[in-house]
C-alpha cells in the first residue's frame, strides 16, 4: 500500500486551483505521428501534483478521448482496438444520454453547437491561469504545438475562441450561488482510508476501491490508466434570465410576507439547499450566515420531510449524505452515496435581469471518477429522477436547478414543505440549464502520456 | 417508462447442458422462482417478468420490462439472482464461465450481447444499451414507473 506518487498523476485531479481564469482547447488528430509529437511537445509544461503547491504558475492538464487513445496508436503494442475495448467500459461508448436525461434541447444532436461530435473530440488541453496575459502566452504555446502537429483544433463558437471559463463576483455561479463549497476528502494515502475520508479507488485508477470495481482491471490495460481518473466533461448552458425570471413570478408564492427581494433570495437557498452566499440551509434555515457560508459538516437527519432544505434541493439529491436509499440502491451502493470530484468554471459573462441577451454561458464541468457508470451516470440519474430513495413523495421529480422537463415522465414541479405542515409547489416552465456537450475523457498519468507520446 | 429485456441465451446442447436445463426447468418453481419473486418485488423496478425455454431446448429466453438505465438494472439482478445466473451462464454457449462473467462489466455486456431487439420503434425514443431507438413497447400506463403506479394501487 504505497503513497500514492503525486508526481505521476496530474494536477487536475488532485485538487482545483484556484486560477481565475480556465480554457479548454479541443483537439481531434488527424495523424498519429502528428498526435503523438503534439503530446511530446507540451509533457514539459503538464502540470502534476497538488495544484495549491504550484502557486501562481499556470496549470496545464491534458485529457484523452478513447477516440483520441485510437487516433494516438495508444494501444497498438496491447493488442489494438479490439483487445482494448474489451477491458474498458462505458469509457469507449458515446455518452448515454438516458442516464444524462438529455432530452428536447439538451439531445445529443444538438451538442457543441451542432459544429462536431463528441467522438469527433481526441484531446482536451485543459489550462487553468492568473491572468489574461498568462491565458493569451499559454493559448499560443499550445496552438502552437498543435499547428506544428497538423491537429485540427474544434471550436464551439464560430468567432473562435476556445470555451473559456472566467470567475465571476468571486468564484459564483451565473446564477448566483458561490460554487466549490463541497468537496469529498480523499485518502490519497491508503487503500483503506482513515479519518472519514474517502478510498482513493473511488477516483484514481489502478487502486482497490470497498465502493467500486473499475475497468480496465488486467494487464496492460490496468497498467496504462493507473494513476489515472476517467472524467465526463460537460457545458452545460444556463438561463439566467428565464431563472431571474422564475424567482421574481414564484418568490411572492412561497414568502408572501418577505420584501420581494429576500423573497427571491429564500427560493433560490430552497432549490440549491444553501443560500447564494454558500450558507447550508441546514445550519441557517431563515438567513445566510457568513460564519456558516463555508460549512460542510451536517446532514439530514434531523429533517426527513425537508423542512429546512426541501428533499429535492440541488446539493441534496447531488450528495444526499445520510439519507437512506432504497432498496436497489442499497445493494448497488453499500458504501453509500456515489461521490464525484467536480472541478468547474462559469463561462460567458454576467447577466442581471429578466431579459436574455442571447449570449453563451453556462458552467465548464470536469467530473472525475473511477467507475462511469455507477459514479457519475448515477449523479446524473438521480438529479434528472428523485427516485433513488424512498424519503422522496415524488419520485419523477428533478432537482430543480438541473432538471430537464422534456424527459419523459418527469415531474417539473419542486415541492417547499413549511413548518405549519403545508408545502409549497413552483413549477418549472423553462428549463434553466441546458446540455451544451459531454465529452468522456481519461486524464492519463504522466507515465502514460509519456508513454504514448514515446513514439514521436 | 419501461424498457424490454428479450434476453435470448444459447444453450448448450451437449449432454450435461441439456441434464442442466432440465434440472431448472422441474425445480424452477420451487427453488428460483420464490427468489426471483423476493428480488423483483423489492427491486420496484420491474413491472413484469416471464422466464421461458424455447420449444427446440435451444435459448432461455428471459423476457422483462423494467424502469431505469439498463445498466442499473443488469447489476441489481447480477448482485441479488447470482445463483439464478450461475446456472444461466453455466449452460450458455458463448458468454464465458460464470467466474468470467460475474462482474459488473462483463455481466452487463454479455447481457447485451444477448438482447434481441424488438420489433417497431420506441414511442418515447428511448434508447438501448448502444445508444440506438429501442424496438416497440406498448405501455397501457404511458411512462410511468412501478414506483408510481403501487401507490396508487393502495
Amino acid at each position: 500500500m504505497a503513497p500514492l506518487s503525486r508526481d505521476n498523476v496530474q494536477s487536475l485531479l488532485l485538487g482545483s486551483s484556484l486560477h481565475p481564469i480556465t480554457r479548454h482547447l479541443l483537439f481531434q488528430v488527424k495523424k498519429k505521428d502528428g498526435g503523438r509529437q503534439f503530446l511530446s511537445d507540451l509533457l514539459p509544461s503538464v502540470s502534476k501534483g497538488d495544484p495549491a503547491a504550484l502557486g501562481a504558475a499556470p496549470i496545464l492538464n491534458i485529457s484523452l478521448s478513447w477516440n483520441g487513445l485510437l487516433a494516438l496508436g495508444a494501444f497498438d503494442t496491447m493488442g489494438g482496438e479490439a483487445a482494448a475495448a474489451s477491458a474498458f467500459y462505458l469509457f469507449n461508448e458515446p455518452p448515454l444520454s438516458e442516464s444524462l436525461r438529455a432530452s428536447g434541447a439538451s439531445t445529443p444532436a444538438n451538442w457543441w453547437k451542432k459544429r462536431f461530435l463528441s467522438t469527433d473530440i481526441h484531446v482536451i488541453v485543459h489550462l487553468s491561469v492568473s491572468s489574461e496575459d498568462e491565458l493569451r502566452d499559454v493559448t499560443t504555446h499550445v496552438k502552437a504545438a498543435a499547428e506544428r502537429a497538423d491537429m485540427l483544433e474544434l471550436l464551439t463558437s464560430a468567432e473562435g475562441e476556445p470555451i473559456t471559463g472566467r470567475a465571476v463576483n468571486g468564484f459564483r455561479l451565473h446564477f448566483g450561488y458561490r460554487d466549490g463549497i463541497s468537496h469529498p476528502s480523499v485518502d490519497w494515502d491508503n487503500d483503506i482510508p482513515t479519518g472519514g475520508a474517502l478510498p482513493r479507488g473511488d477516483f484514481v485508477l489502478g487502486y482497490p476501491s470497498p465502493n467500486y470495481s473499475s475497468y480496465p482491471d488486467q494487464p496492460p490495460f490496468s497498467d496504462f490508466v493507473r494513476d489515472g481518473s476517467f472524467m465526463a466533461f460537460m457545458m452545460l448552458y444556463q438561463d439566467v434570465a428565464a431563472f431571474n425570471r422564475f424567482l421574481r413570478e414564484n418568490a411572492p408564492k412561497l414568502a408572501p410576507t418577505l420584501p420581494q427581494a429576500d423573497a427571491e433570495e429564500y427560493l433560490a437557498a430552497k432549490m440549491m439547499g444553501r443560500w447564494r452566499d454558500g450558507t447550508p440551509l441546514m445550519l441557517s434555515p431563515d438567513r445566510p450566515d457568513e460564519a456558516a457560508a463555508l460549512r460542510d459538516d451536517f446532514d439530514y437527519v434531523d429533517d426527513p420531510h425537508g423542512i429546512k432544505c426541501p428533499l429535492a434541493a440541488h446539493i441534496r439529491v447531488a450528495n444526499a449524505r445520510h439519507q437512506p436509499l432504497n432498496d436497489v440502491n442499497k445493494t448497488l451502493f453499500p458504501g453509500g452515496y456515489p461521490r464525484v470530484l467536480r472541478r468547474g468554471m462559469p463561462y460567458g459573462p454576467l447577466l442581471e435581469g429578466e431579459q436574455d441577451d442571447g449570449v453563451d454561458r453556462g458552467l465548464v464541468g470536469m467530473f472525475l471518477c473511477a467507475n462511469l457508470n455507477k459514479q457519475f451516470y448515477t449523479i446524473m440519474r438521480w438529479l434528472g429522477r428523485t427516485d433513488f430513495s424512498p424519503v422522496f413523495p415524488d419520485q419523477v421529480g428533478q432537482d430543480p436547478l438541473t432538471g430537464n422537463s422534456a424527459f419523459p415522465g418527469a415531474s417539473s414541479d419542486f415541492s417547499i414543505p413549511s413548518q405549519n405542515g403545508t408545502s409549497t409547489t413552483v413549477k418549472r416552465v423553462t428549463d434553466f440549464v441546458r446540455i451544451e456537450g459531454v465529452a468522456l475523457q481519461l486524464l492519463p498519468s504522466l507515465t502514460t502520456l509519456r508513454n504514448v507520446a514515446a513514439f514521436a | 417508462m419501461a424498457h424490454a429485456l428479450n434476453l435470448f441465451v444459447p444453450i448448450r446442447q451437449d449432454a450435461e447442458s441439456q441434464k442442466l436445463l432440465a434440472d431448472i426447468e422441474a425445480n424452477f418453481a420451487t427453488r428460483d422462482q420464490p427468489l426471483i419473486e423476493k428480488a423483483a418485488r423489492d427491486s420496484q423496478i420491474l413491472h413484469f417478468l416471464r422466464v421461458l425455454i424455447t420449444p427446440d431446448r435451444k435459448y432461455f429466453v428471459v423476457l422483462t420490462e423494467y424502469d431505469g438505465s439498463h445498466e442499473e438494472y443488469a447489476e441489481f439482478f447480477r448482485l441479488n439472482l447470482p445463483d439464478l445466473f450461475k446456472q444461466i451462464f453455466t449452460l450458455a454457449n458463448g458468454p464465458g464461465s460464470w467466474d468470467q462473467v460475474n462482474n459488473e462489466k462483463t455481466f452487463f455486456e454479455a447481457s447485451k450481447k444477448l438482447q434481441i431487439r424488438s420489433l417497431g420503434n420506441s414511442v418515447y425514443d428511448e434508447k438501448d444499451p448502444w445508444e440506438q431507438t429501442e424496438g416497440y413497447l406498448f405501455h397501457a400506463y404511458g411512462p410511468r414507473t412501478v414506483k408510481q403506479i403501487l401507490p396508487l394501487l393502495k
